[in-house]
């Protein structure tokens, strides 16, 4: 099977908004309602990291297919 | 000029053409077909006024030919005259003239001469009246609005958190920097890649929509803006051009076009999937705002917590009910089983010797053993009776059996 690509920032939202849904449904036993709020909170700390992230990037993509940084300032 | 133009026409003289030997001498001279309409073709070739001249009139009859080539007529209310335009110079016109539009034709007069017809052949074509560009906009975006290019349905989703963000620009005008400070504020995580691309002038269209395709091919962009800065018509032109109306149209990422000030639109606007009016404009929609994300992930967090918690008091009560559900079952079973108890208690008590008694009947024992028939007591044995209070003894005087004589 071929490994799954990391997911998108948008995927990493849902899955958030979804998990958090279920737990408020509250139809999910104990076992399962502390799996899903662990992966919540990982979630959430990662969408955290990716959005104090550094400076933007900015690449040049050539004619030939090669990408080269590009400094604006 | 006319004097010279005289001068030239007297110099062929019907003496210099070819006589005929079987014609009579009083037969005028005349010239073949083909020589009159050289000799006018030259005439008109050798005079400079028609040349390169202006005429205007309306066009009627046009035809393009498989060729490439154009070929209409020019007409007024007094006269009509036949016009081709050749493929090389037809290319350069970026509109195409249509029956009953005014022009402005330039070109050479010559003779079309197996007809013997008068034509010009235009070198240029301008339309009357209305610009020629804003003319040629109409054209194409008519055309392309009909193919369905421009249609609703055609348009995507503009993606809300595009990690790779495509750029077609000028790597050196200010529309970058606008873009890239807007993205780098708004949504630092996203990453841009720009297509240096040429944005006006020779070129320019060919420029831009190989950006779009390079992007798309080998990108791996979630969306492209394609972006210029304000100018003439002239200027945006080539977000016009139908090379760069169709790459935006073909791109497998969505578009978001911004060309030119808030007023300008180029038919690139109609083709990509989001209009934005500024490049700054066009970052904004397609960066969310990182701030907001922020404070909607820390609302998730907190409502986490809160359902967790919630959940606590809600497995307790589940508890609750179930212990009690429990020993409501364990309440119904000693009932239940104290009912059985006391029924059989009851059969019990039906079943005993002493309660036969009650109701009036008597136990005859012998020698302590329970007399069942006659054998039991012959004559002048002693019998003990069991009566309800107590009992009695006596002997037996008489037996008899059931069906016997007394």
């Amino acid at each position: 099977m071929a490994k799954k690509a990391e997911p998108t920032f948008e995927e990493d939202i849902e899955a958030l908004d979804g998990i958090v849904a279920q737990l408020e449904g509250g139809e999910l036993g104990l076992d399962e309602s502390l799996k899903r709020f662990e992966e919540g909170v990982a979630l959430a700390r990662k969408l955290r990291a990716r959005l104090d992230a550094a400076q933007g990037r900015i690449e040049e993509l050539l004619e030939t297919g090669e990408v080269r940084r590009l400094d604006l300032e | 000029m006319t004097r010279r133009r005289d001068a030239k026409l007297s110099s062929f003289g019907p003496a210099e053409e070819p006589e005929s030997p079987s014609r009579g001498a009083e037969e005028p001279p005349a010239l073949a077909v083909s020589t009159l309409v050289g000799l006018v073709d030259r005439a008109i070739k050798g005079d400079d006024r028609f040349a390169d001249v202006w005429v205007r009139g309306e066009v009627s009859g046009f035809r393009p030919a498989a060729s490439g080539h154009w070929y209409f007529d020019l007409k007024d209310e007094g006269a009509l005259l036949h016009a081709a335009m050749f493929r090389a110079d037809n290319g350069r016109l970026k509109w195409q003239p249509e029956d009953g539009a005014e022009v402005l034709a330039r070109g050479r007069v010559a003779i079309y001469s197996s007809r013997s017809e008068l034509q010009v052949v235009v070198k240029d074509l301008r339309p009357v009246g209305v610009g020629a560009l804003a003319l040629a906009f109409e054209q194409l975006r008519r055309r392309l609005e009909a193919e369905g290019l421009f249609a609703p349905e055609r348009k995507r989703p503009i993606p809300q958190f595009p990690s790779r963000i495509g750029v077609v620009t000028s790597l050196s005008g200010a529309v970058l920097r606008d873009v890239a400070r807007t993205a780098a504020r708004r949504f630092p995580a996203a990453r841009l890649l720009v297509a240096d691309a040429r944005v006006q002038g020779e070129g320019a269209a060919e420029s831009v929509a190989r950006g779009i395709e390079r992007l798309n091919a080998r990108g791996h962009v979630d969306a492209i803006i394609v972006a210029r800065g304000g100018g003439s018509m002239e200027d945006l032109w080539a977000f016009n051009e139908e090379r760069v109306v169709r790459a935006v149209a073909a791109s497998a990422a969505p578009v978001v076009s911004a060309v030119g000030h808030e007023t300008d639109f180029t038919l690139c606007d109609f083709a990509a999937d989001l209009r934005a009016s500024t490049p700054t404009a066009a970052a904004e929609a397609l960066t969310p705002d990182a701030g907001e994300l922020l404070a909607w992930v820390g609302e998730s967090e907190a409502r986490l917590v809160r359902a967790l918690e919630d959940l606590v008091p809600d497995l307790q009560q589940g508890l609750d009910e179930r212990v009690e559900r429990a020993a409501a079952a364990m309440r119904r079973r000693v009932a239940r089983e104290a009912d059985l108890l006391a029924q059989r208690a009851g059969r019990l008590e039906s079943l005993s010797p002493l309660a036969v008694l009650a109701r009036g009947y008597a136990v005859a024992k012998r020698e302590g053993r329970l007399v069942r028939e006659v054998a039991d007591a012959p004559p002048g044995s002693e019998v003990e009776v069991v009566l309800r209070d107590g009992a009695l003894w006596g002997k037996v005087t008489k037996v008899r059996r059931h069906g016997e004589e007394g």
